[in-house]
């Protein structure tokens, strides 16, 4: 949840608000219907508005500025898009492993921030996950780790909670609300790329 | 500040991103824009990944969309080859250069690759005589806050004295946004500033806070923006680090500044 979007986007306003928005965002040339749409919205079409701002929108700087922030729609992510790795992907998975070290003790950070990288859409789950299991009281502390199949070679993010008590029954709790309110409805999403744990503190 | 319910570890700075930003006033064609291979040619020891960028331009003529890519530029993009992780990304197109770095190695570093790369640029491209609109710098701070067992506290983070603090978002809990901007008139040259502090919280998630702090140059004095200039670079970029500092001494409070050693 954010206060920021919803008020700072101008695409979220007037007509004239989105028109100025996308093409300062988008290296999208409108020709032959230019004049009609500049007629309509007032504001100057493939360039910027004549009138002086200082809102940090509405300039090639501000564009950059505009990416930086998540703002641009994903038809410009496409324009930007890289064919190994995407910058937006990147940055998301960057922020996610910052996100992480104030919730778990992460293992290997580059490897994570690599992972993260190549599975973004695993970001927003990675991050519930060690969050919702921090926030625990019975949990002594979180680690976040890589760890590779060794007969697949495949990879996989693995959140441990490392516990003290050896009541199973704290056990089975932890497991059952975890899996039951994060990994069990993104299923579909995870395929098994994130994995839960519980490892008790004189183990780890 | 680990005692008192942030954990960032490692951490010796807040600084998620800094960047660069040169926007020519038109667009590179013809010559230049193929001289842009021998730039890319020339970084290439220092850049291990490179990627040309395609332009999508969209026609709407009587309801008909027509679309066509076109040659856009590079990017490249410098990582640590013992781990993959990405220090520097560099983005040369028709409209501008973008240096992003993303693992800040101190402001020394920082202004010295900047200078570097963009002088191997000016040379091969000729850029003294392109037209500039503006320059900027960019600096991404962020900070991510475990609340778990605490209520979020405002001034743990901010100095609510600070000039750049409203008194309306001390009281009114863990989401706000705080958007400013002003222009300033310095030798000559106008520089337009935004200070956009925001908030990001979900229950399941840490707490993000944001200080997006962008000093742009937007006219130059005599002739400075007819080229690329490297003075107006070096100074700018002077100006932007010491206002950037500047302001985050007011910003944040005593403790913060220290957790982060922005001072040190």
């Amino acid at each position: 949840m954010t206060t920021a979007t919803s008020t700072y986007h101008p695409g979220l306003g007037s007509v004239e608000g989105i028109l100025s928005a996308n093409t300062a965002k988008m290296d999208v040339e409108y020709l032959a219907d230019r004049d009609l749409i500049e007629a309509m919205t007032g504001s100057a079409v493939g360039g910027f508005s004549s009138s002086r701002t200082t809102l940090a929108i509405r300039s090639s700087v501000g564009d950059q500025i505009e990416k930086l922030v998540n703002l641009i729609p994903s038809f410009a992510k496409d324009i930007y898009g890289f064919s190994h790795r995407a910058p937006e992907n990147y940055l998301e998975a960057k922020n996610t492993v910052d996100a992480l070290k104030s919730v778990a003790i992460v293992s290997s950070a580059p490897k994570v921030l690599i992972f993260l990288s190549e599975n973004a859409d695993l970001c927003d789950l990675a991050l519930k996950l060690a969050t919702v299991t921090n926030n625990r009281t019975d949990v002594d502390r979180v680690i976040v780790e890589i760890e590779q199949d060794p007969e697949s070679d495949e990879h996989s993010l693995f959140v441990t909670a490392v516990v003290s008590t050896e009541d199973f029954t704290t056990w089975d709790a932890i497991d059952e609300h975890i899996l039951g309110t994060i990994l069990e409805p993104s299923a579909a999403i995870n395929r098994a790329r994130v994995v839960f744990s519980i490892a008790h503190a004189e183990s780890v | 500040m680990k005692d008192i319910g942030f954990d960032r570890s490692d951490a010796n700075h807040s600084l998620a991103e800094a960047t660069f930003v040169v926007a020519y006033a038109g667009d590179l064609e013809g010559a230049r824009m193929d001289k842009l291979n021998t730039v890319v040619d020339e970084l290439a020891g220092e850049f291990s990944l490179r990627q040309k960028n395609q332009s999508l331009n969209v026609s709407l003529t009587q309801g008909k969309a027509e679309s066509t890519e076109s040659f856009n530029g590079w990017t490249l993009e410098n990582t640590d080859p013992e781990n993959g992780v990405i220090q520097w990304r560099l983005v040369i197109d028709r409209s501008r250069i973008v240096i992003n770095c993303l693992e800040y190695p101190g402001w020394s570093t920082f202004k010295e690759q900047i200078i570097k790369w963009l002088s191997v640029i000016q040379a091969h491209l000729s850029l003294e005589s392109v037209p500039v609109n503006e320059v900027g710098t960019v600096f991404t701070d962020r900070f991510y806050w475990s609340l778990k067992g605490e209520q979020y506290n405002l001034e743990k983070l901010f100095n609510l004295d600070s000039e750049y603090i409203s008194a309306n978002i001390t009281s009114k809990g863990p989401l706000w946004h705080l958007f400013q901007g002003w222009i300033e008139i310095e030798d000559n040259r106008e520089f337009l500033q935004n200070l956009n502090l925001s908030t990001q919280w979900d229950v399941d998630k840490p707490h993000k806070t944001e200080i997006l702090h962008i000093i742009r140059c937007l006219k130059g004095g005599d002739e400075e923006f007819s080229g690329l200039n490297m003075k107006l670079v070096s100074e700018a970029l002077d100006k932007a680090h010491t206002d950037n500092k500047k302001t985050l001494n007011s910003l944040l409070s005593k403790e913060t500044i220290e957790f982060i050693g922005l001072n040190s």
